[in-house]
């Protein structure tokens, strides 16, 4: 069974026709000079000698012209074997900011949608077909006409902005080829014309380019840094034309909506250049911008928060804080209050970023994390086997995040044997149960240290101090002030919230900012309020891509080169070659 | 060349022969020398009344003084005495005279049709003609002979100055190489405005006999005009088996003539019915005149011509 890959090439066909008609007329008016016409006229004056218009099918020439103008409409058409319908449309649609280009009417991203929408509308019986969104988290967007409504998904699709996340949409892809039951795949990367290509591997793609040279300047980066004795601050921006040739621009810049000026300047063609200016030191956000307008003016501008520590409040609850207080005021931008064990109320749990109980339990899970120390026999949080015993630890993994590159021989110490809870993971495990587990109970972030430090020796240790600020770091996360776009991102968890630069409201706890500029809090209960500026995301230049977020899976170098359609164009060229060669060689005979 | 001009000329190489080609008649030399040499050996045939009364190598029906011995008579008077073989009488006692035969030249009368059509085929039948007319007219110019060249054209022939002996070979070369085909040709006027004088030799008409009429007229002026004639019919392949198929215009490339026809078995079968009939007709039509009728295609060598065909019938 023959199946082609570009069928609308069969239209291509009409030539035959066209050409068995040219020579139908060629026939009925060849004019013949004989030696004398005499025995002609005797010969067929017995029989009707009117003319005929039969197909000059005993023609080489045509034959030869009708069997190459065949072979090559075939090899246009980009015929394979070894498969038979339905075919599993695997469409990669390219989502990235090149795609927002008005350099093709209306845009690159509408006509890929209307590219889309006609692959959709060419579906055979039994065809499927996939889509995936190439933008800076790839996702299937739909499939037809088993799951959702494809079209509908992408005309809800806001302009694209943003990098592409090509890993992620081909390993996206390979995992939707080896759908058996869906038929053989045929991928279709539709991108914008400066996206790399889809890394597929063996897997063959069908690229449909989009756009021309694009005449865009971007601010692919800004950033601000401040000296940390106090003083002024500098922000770094980093320009990038993807133009051929120079352009002349501007760059305006604001520091909390006052502006900073205009700057002159001429950008490299194909290049980049980075610049820096001085912002007054209380600056909380500046944002910058680009003046001349391009045909991508999604990324002209830019803003950047600035480094301001993150201001964080802590409850500290015990009666022996000692070396845990100090340890806790140790950690930049946080501020502890500390009650005893026996004035601590519900009530205090509102309110502080974090808690930390030294001795004691919540009756119930609380809803603002929690640093669970030493905590005592029958509670909520984890089941104590004994107290009072020696935990001896065996050697941790040296990838874990919190407790990697730290020195914890002084760790091992008296306190209670506990059982790793299901929700939790051990940091630091020992034979008689871990001396330090975290997880997430009800979405609300716990760490457990069932010792007592200031009983201990750890305590007295500088790992002890970057213990503790490690976990506070993960307990009550602080967003950068920059994050890519499609990079998952756990707000604060006293942030419930926030509002996209189009205007959406992102809520936590886990959000995909997508659209660049700068995010600010909707709803909180902690020290940020609403309408505070909590991170950025810069701008994409056109061609970025985003950092894998998908690993590669295992599984996908496993398309069987076998099971992929076999093309036969190149036979079909060959032949209509050959075909060619035949006709020359006939012509030059006859002359 | 456009491209309709290009596929044109295609269309006109995919049928073999039927091409009309300006100056096809000219391809070649006419005769060249290795092949002269060897019509030295060849003679025409001439029958006893074909000689002319001069001196030449052909037998006559004339008694003459001779080495050549022809027969034995009974002495009567009035005879030479130098005539009475010697022998005979000392042997039986009775006069007799011993016969020696005449040898005499002949005339060859080479009548060219010189129409268009001629100048058809590829090679063309006009310069086939022509090697032939100069192949036999040296052959008798070899032999002493007289050769006479008619040009038939039109309704009226064009005579050119008698040749004679082997120094006319250059002219006579000339001369038929300088002939160009055009017109049309009424064969039968042409012939019996050749032959308005009496004549006697050999006449050798070539001509495609491309009429309705006409061929059993020519070779009676000839025969009444005292000539031996033979005719030599000159076709291209094509025309006694033709190839085309399909729709045409044939056009008569001496009249000009269009006829619109469809091409098809059916045709090509009438065609050779036709070719067949008429070929019985001019075959009937030379017998009637005791006159040779020998026909010869373009494809064929003027070797295997000369020295296959036509011997035995116009050389020897």
């Amino acid at each position: 069974m023959i199946s082609f890959s570009q069928p609308q090439a069969l239209f291509g066909l009409v030539v035959l026709p066209i050409l068995l008609l040219f020579y139908m007329w060629r026939a009925r008016h060849s004019r013949q000079v004989i030696s004398s016409i005499w025995l002609w006229q005797e010969a067929v004056a017995r029989f009707s000698h009117r003319p005929t218009r039969r197909l000059p099918l005993r023609d080489p020439l045509l034959l030869l012209q009708l069997l190459a103008a065949l072979l090559l409409v075939l090899f246009l058409a980009g015929p394979r074997a070894g498969h038979t319908n339905p075919v599993h449309q695997i469409v990669v649609l390219d989502d990235s900011v090149a795609m927002a280009a008005t350099d093709l009417a209306p845009s690159r991203f509408a006509q890929a949608k209307q590219r889309v929408q006609s692959l959709i509308d060419h579906l055979g019986d039994g065809d499927h077909l996939s889509l995936i969104l190439a933008g800076p988290r790839a996702r299937l967007l739909g499939q037809a006409p088993s799951a959702g409504d494809p079209l509908a998904a992408l005309r809800a699709l806001p302009p694209p902005n943003g990098p592409a996340d090509l890993v992620g949409a081909a390993a996206l892809a390979r995992g939707l080829a080896e759908t058996p039951s869906l038929g053989p795949p045929r991928v279709t990367f539709i991108a914008a014309n400066e996206t790399p290509a889809l890394p597929v591997g063996n897997l063959s793609v069908t690229t449909v380019r989009l756009g021309h040279t694009l005449d865009d300047q971007s601010i692919s980066d800004l950033s601000v840094a401040c000296s940390p004795h106090g003083g002024t601050c500098e922000a770094f921006a980093r320009l990038h034309n993807a133009d051929a040739l120079p352009q002349a621009d501007a760059l305006a810049a604001w520091a909390d909506g006052q502006s900073l000026g205009q700057q002159p300047l001429t950008l490299p063609a194909r290049g980049s250049l980075d610049l820096s200016f001085v912002v007054p030191s209380a600056t909380g956000v500046v944002r910058a911008a680009l003046t001349r307008p391009d045909a991508l003016p999604e990324n002209n501008a830019a803003s950047a928060l600035a480094p301001n520590p993150p201001s964080l409040r802590a409850l500290l609850v015990s009666d022996t804080p000692g070396p845990l207080l100090r340890a806790l005021q140790g950690v930049p931008g946080l501020s502890v209050r500390v009650v005893s064990i026996e004035a601590y109320q519900d009530t205090d749990a509102v309110g502080p970023d974090l808690i930390v109980m030294d001795g004691i339990a919540p009756v119930d899970l609380l809803t603002v994390p929690l640093l669970a120390v030493n905590p005592p026999a029958n509670n909520v949080l984890v089941n104590v086997r004994s107290p009072n015993v020696f935990l001896p630890m065996t050697l941790p993994d040296p990838t874990d995040p919190l407790v990697s590159g730290l020195d914890l021989d002084g760790l091992p110490t008296v306190g209670e044997a506990i059982d790793t809870p299901a929700w939790a993971s051990a940091d630091v495990d020992g034979p008689k149960g871990p001396l330090v587990v975290h997880g997430s109970q009800s979405g609300e972030r716990m760490v457990i240290l069932p010792w007592e430090p200031s009983t201990g020796a750890f305590s007295q240790d500088v790992s002890f101090p970057l213990l503790i600020e490690r976990l506070v770091r993960w307990l009550a996360p602080v967003p950068a002030a920059t994050i890519s776009a499609g990079t998952p991102l756990w707000l604060p968890t006293t942030v419930q919230s926030v509002r996209s630069p189009t205007g959406a409201i992102l809520t936590g706890p886990l959000i995909e900012p997508q659209a660049s500029g700068l995010y600010l809090v909707a709803d909180a209960t902690g020290s940020l309020t609403t309408g505070a500026p909590l991170f950025a995301v810069p701008p994409a230049s056109p061609g970025e891509v985003a950092p894998a977020s998908v690993e590669t899976p295992p599984w996908a170098p496993l398309i069987a080169a076998a099971g992929l359609p076999r093309a036969l164009w190149p036979w079909a060229l060959l032949a209509a070659l050959i075909a060619l060669s035949g006709e020359w060689v006939y012509y030059a005979r006859k002359t | 060349m456009n491209a309709l001009a290009w596929l044109s000329k295609l269309r006109q190489g995919a049928t073999r022969g039927w091409v009309d080609l300006p100056g096809a008649e000219h391809e070649g030399p006419l005769l060249d020398g290795p092949f002269l040499k060897r019509l030295e050996h060849l003679t025409l045939t001439v029958g006893r009344h074909g000689t002319n009364g001069f001196a030449g190598e052909h037998p006559s029906p004339r008694k003459a003084s001779s080495v050549e011995f022809a027969d034995y008579r009974d002495y009567r008077p009035g005879d030479d005495f130098r005539l009475i073989d010697w022998n005979v009488y000392a042997r039986l006692g009775e006069l007799t005279l011993r016969l020696t035969e005449a040898t005499e030249s002949t005339t060859l009368h080479l009548l060219l049709d010189c129409s268009g059509s001629m100048a058809w085929g590829i090679p063309s039948k006009f310069r086939l003609m022509q090697r032939l007319a100069a192949a036999l007219g040296c052959v008798a110019l070899a032999r002493y002979d007289n050769v006479a060249v008619g040009v038939l054209r039109d309704a009226k022939a064009q005579i050119l100055p008698r040749l004679r002996g082997k120094n006319d070979t250059g002219r006579l070369l000339s001369v038929i190489d300088d002939l160009r085909p055009s017109g049309t040709v009424d064969l039968a006027a042409a012939a019996a405005s050749y032959c308005g004088a009496p004549r006697k030799g050999v006449a050798v008409l070539i001509s495609d006999l491309l009429a309705p009429t006409g061929t059993r007229e020519t070779v009676a002026a000839l025969r009444r005009a005292g000539l031996t004639p033979t005719v030599l019919q000159v076709l291209a392949r094509e025309e006694s088996a033709p190839t085309l198929e399909g729709p045409f215009d044939l056009v008569d490339c001496e009249t000009g003539a269009v006829l619109t026809t469809a091409i098809n078995g059916e045709a090509l079968r009438a065609y050779g019915e036709r070719f067949d009939s008429w070929t019985r007709e001019m075959e009937a039509a030379c017998a009637s005149q005791r006159a040779s009728f020998i026909r010869v295609f373009t494809d064929q060598p003027i070797d295997e011509l000369l020295f296959g065909v036509l011997r035995g019938q116009v050389v020897r």
